[in-house]
């Protein structure tokens, strides 16, 4: 552990790894939700940040690599220990403050989400797939550290690797399971989804496999008269390991979460019922409002809100009997709440009825707008002259309007004529 | 006369034009190809936009002189051989990837900061920022990890503007931004000016890896 710490400090791997901590935590800390604490939104940043903390890995390995080799070869030539040990020593004093760093990172964000009271806990597994795609990012530098001399082009070869590795993945692999083989990649977290464990045991498995196969392989000094020794065993357990994990992922075809609703609730009952997940419990109180502004110009009617239920949009969409779903996803501006009651009365409104072509029935894009009580034109634009009419009746005689238009609104037969 | 051409033989030039061609070959293969980076974002980044990384870093990387000891003692003054060094090698690869975007046919009906908007101005003005940022790590940290700059501004701040506009000023997202991009052009001749002067005046030269006698010592 001495020799490790000894060569860990005469390599630059310490400042990366501090880098590496820094960026983890600034991109977890802008993937954050507006207006919520969420620990899915902090795994969602970790994962967006394998492309440039990989990148660095590779690179720093890369010179690391590369400077100690050339710098011991006739040392390692004629040292008593086994140069693959030797060289397998020296990875390792290079991967750990790597490793050091992203685990520092996860110490900040663990401490930063107890103090601010983050929603959940951080997928477990999925955390220590990337902490494993950190350490196949800095084997892949490694490896390319040393297949080459003391060239001016081996480190930026070791970090662009990584980098052209994600494009050619992201871009040129039909199979979404192959793409999900590579160590970075866009995937997100959401509270609103479970994450498929054996996906992720696949991919850790994979990675570390394939990083004690490169590590062992790199290209080494080797004793003179002796032909250069690769531990067989070594390479085929790391092998099977890897190709099982690879199988695995391929397998579930790289998915990562599935639509899955926790029921994780934190309800308000005052005339009618609203239930959000607890993560999103601040928008509690603007969303009520906002529903209850809509039920005083909807009672009576069928689009009327008696039970509602945070859910997500698709896949997964499953309210309990007798509610309905709300989506809200954040919470930075007034506009957000009135997009998520645009959205139910979209879904529970006349849309569905009018098929398509509820676009091409500006009555009920009028009215549609009103309840939900947004802006027709998002630009500023003067809004019609009928829109702004309904906008001025009452919470009573707007609601007496539409109990009397509610049977033509929702079988898609209202007309402009119709309206105030 | 002597001197110019015993210097311009310490340098890599074929090496950088070569990559500046690859470069350009490979902008002709990739065309609009762009690919998403930001989960949260709703944009792809056109690799087009981020290959002139490839002849930045080259140009850093290599401007390492090859006879450090003799251009440390030299008696001549060599600042302005090494920044005519790298303004030949920057404009060789900034008129190599401009040209090759004449070549290409720019599709039509794609949103502004597309590959439509990526014309040839934009792609030298890539070439000089990335190159002149480049340079700039290579002061800070060593030829060998001066792509950590250049890598940095290509990559990082797609990944945290969830939507390109979030940059107003499009300094951070310089490798997106459209041809008649003001700021970022003059920022990108800034970055290469301030790159490339602290390039050649650098005092000590094109510093020489840092390799302790002891390097490991204590581990065989």
């Amino acid at each position: 552990m001495r020799a490790l710490t000894l060569l860990a400090r005469r390599s630059v791997a310490p400042i990366a790894g501090l880098a590496i901590a820094g960026i983890d935590v600034w991109l977890a800390s802008l993937a954050m939700t507006p207006g919520m604490r969420l620990w899915a939104d902090v795994v969602t940043g970790l994962t967006s940040a394998a492309l440039p903390t990989g990148t660095l890995a590779a690179g720093i390995a890369a010179f690391e690599a590369n400077r100690w080799s050339n710098a011991n070869r006739d040392r390692t030539m004629v040292g008593v220990r086994e140069p693959v040990l030797v060289r397998a020593q020296h990875a390792a004093a290079v991967a750990l403050p790597v490793l050091a760093g992203y685990l520092l990172a996860l110490g900040i964000l663990g401490v930063i989400a107890a103090l601010t009271g983050t929603y959940g806990s951080p997928a477990v597994l999925w955390l220590a797939s990337l902490g494993a795609g950190l350490l196949l990012a800095t084997a892949v530098g490694y490896w390319a550290g040393s297949a080459f001399g003391a060239h001016w082009f081996v480190a930026p070869v070791g970090a662009l690797t990584f980098v052209v590795g994600y494009v050619a993945a992201t871009v040129g692999l039909p199979v979404f399971g192959m793409r999900a083989l590579f160590p970075a990649g866009a995937a997100m977290d959401s509270v609103f989804t479970r994450t498929v464990d054996l996906t992720f045991l696949g991919k850790s498995a994979c990675w570390l496999g394939l990083t004690v196969i490169l590590v062992v392989t790199s290209r080494g000094s080797r004793r003179p008269g002796t032909a250069r020794r690769v531990p067989t065993i070594v390479v085929l357990v790391a092998g099977l390991t890897a190709v099982t994990g690879g199988v695995v992922v391929i397998a579930e075809n790289g998915q990562v979460t599935a639509a899955y609703n926790s029921r994780d609730f934190v309800c308000e009952n005052d005339g009618f019922t609203l239930c959000l997940n607890r993560g999103y419990a601040v928008a509690m109180q603007p969303l009520h409002a906002a529903f209850a502004a809509l039920n005083s110009r909807v009672d009576g009617t069928p689009l009327a809100a008696a039970r509602l239920e945070q859910n997500v949009e698709g896949i997964g969409d499953l309210p309990a009997r007798g509610a309905r779903s709300v989506y809200v996803e954040r919470l930075s501006s007034p506009s957000d709440i009135e997009f998520a009651v645009e959205r139910y009365v979209k879904k529970y409104g006349a849309a569905p009825h009018c098929g398509v072509e509820s676009i091409g029935v500006p009555a009920v894009d009028y009215v549609d707008t009103w309840l939900s009580g947004a802006d027709y034109f998002s630009d500023g634009s003067p809004e019609p002259a009928r829109l702004s009419a309904l906008k001025r009746l009452s919470a009573s005689e707007g609601n007496a309007w539409f109990r009397a238009h509610a049977s033509a609104y929702f079988s898609c037969s209202l007309t402009l004529a119709d309206l105030p | 006369m002597i001197g110019i051409r015993l210097f311009a033989r310490t340098r890599r030039w074929l090496a950088n034009v070569v990559i500046a061609l690859a470069t350009g070959i490979l902008m002709l293969a990739c065309g609009p190809l762009g690919y998403g980076v930001n989960p949260r974002g709703g944009y792809l980044v056109e690799l087009t936009a981020q290959l002139p990384l490839l002849p930045a870093i080259a140009i850093a990387a290599s401007s390492a002189a090859s006879a450090r000891v003799q251009e440390r003692l030299a008696v001549r003054n060599l600042v302005a051989w090494r920044l005519a060094h790298v303004a030949v090698l920057s404009v060789i690869a900034a008129v190599i990837a401009g040209g090759t975007t004449l070549l290409l046919p720019a599709p039509a009906g794609l949103p502004p900061h597309s590959y439509a908007g990526l014309g040839s101005l934009a792609l030298m003005r890539n070439v000089f920022a990335l190159t002149g940022a480049a340079l700039g790590g290579s002061f800070v940290f060593g030829p060998r990890l001066g792509w950590i700059v250049p890598m940095g501004w290509a990559i990082l701040p797609f990944l945290a503007f969830t939507e390109l506009t979030d940059d107003a000023p499009g300094l951070a997202t310089l490798v997106l931004q459209p041809d008649d991009a003001f700021a970022p052009m003059i920022f990108a001749l800034l970055v290469w000016g301030i790159g490339a002067t602290v390039a050649a005046t650098d005092p000590r030269g094109a510093r020489p890896q840092k390799v302790s006698p002891g390097h490991g010592q204590g581990v065989l």
